[in-house]
């Protein structure tokens, strides 16, 4: 769901947006991506598909790696941002995971097949985060106030 | 995604459409390893219309190029662009493909 508000603060008018959704299975996921790529070009359209290759990174991790058992689990996705940073949080209630890189700088490990997902990651966010139980991945890009876009 | 699979020229050429993402890789991947197991090891995948690979996608066409490296044939990739092309730099994958 995507909403709009503002609300006044000492400064002036303060705008953000938000959009969150929880899915309950990959194909879930699937049916439900359209929808963020097209929340993510109001929110924040210089950055929407660099954002959105980092949360499909992300919660494909979710499903692959924090959660084993699939029955009665769900990924949750929250955007929000205000004028100086967007955050992502990609949240499970599995059993979290410990997140592994691969470097890709040497030639042995870019022949392999997976790992790549947090290096992809990395490249198009500003901070990238893991909660203590592994169950939540916290993703920050900087945004410069004059970038507005068209999300307010 | 679409995906197209003809022979041309004794070669598999893969025409992909759309966004690539982790249920397109299992799908991929069956089909391009029942050319190989029919001895085919020659493959050309086109990229040209695909605007988004995951690293799943991305795994997958490695384990295809190891394969046939493996069986000493060659796999080419052409067409990358936008995000795709970026994907294969920032992975370095570039390195390891043939990129026609």
């Amino acid at each position: 769901m995507f909403r709009r508000l503002a609300f006044q603060n000492k400064e002036g008018l303060f705008l953000i947006a938000k959009f969150n959704c929880t899915c309950a299975s990959l194909e879930d996921f699937r049916m439900a991506r359209e929808s963020i790529r097209e929340n993510l070009q109001t929110i924040c359209p210089e950055y929407s598909m660099q954002l959105f290759v980092a949360i499909n990174e992300a919660v494909n991790n979710a499903f692959f790696h924090g959660i084993n058992d699939h029955k009665g689990t769900q990924v949750t996705l929250d955007i929000n941002r205000n004028q100086q940073d967007l955050c992502m949080i990609v949240r499970h209630n599995g059993e979290g995971f410990t997140p592994e890189y691969i470097d890709c700088t040497t030639d042995h490990e870019v022949y392999n097949e997976s790992g790549r997902g947090l290096d992809i990651i990395k490249h198009y966010v500003d901070s990238l985060e893991f909660s203590a139980s592994g169950c939540e991945v916290i993703m920050h890009k900087n945004l410069n106030i004059s970038s507005m876009g068209g999300v307010i | 995604m679409k995906a197209d699979i003809k022979m041309i020229n004794n070669k598999v050429v893969i025409t992909l459409e759309g966004s690539f993402y982790v249920e397109d890789a299992l799908l991929i991947r069956t089909k391009a390893l029942s050319y190989f197991q029919d001895g085919h090891n020659n493959f050309l995948i086109d990229l040209s219309q695909v605007d988004y690979i995951d690293s799943s996608g991305l795994g997958v066409l490695v384990a295809l190029q190891k394969r046939a490296l493996e069986h000493h044939g060659a796999l080419q990739l052409h067409g990358l662009n936008g995000v795709v092309k970026e994907l294969f730099e920032l992975t370095r994958l570039n390195k390891i493909f043939e990129i026609v």
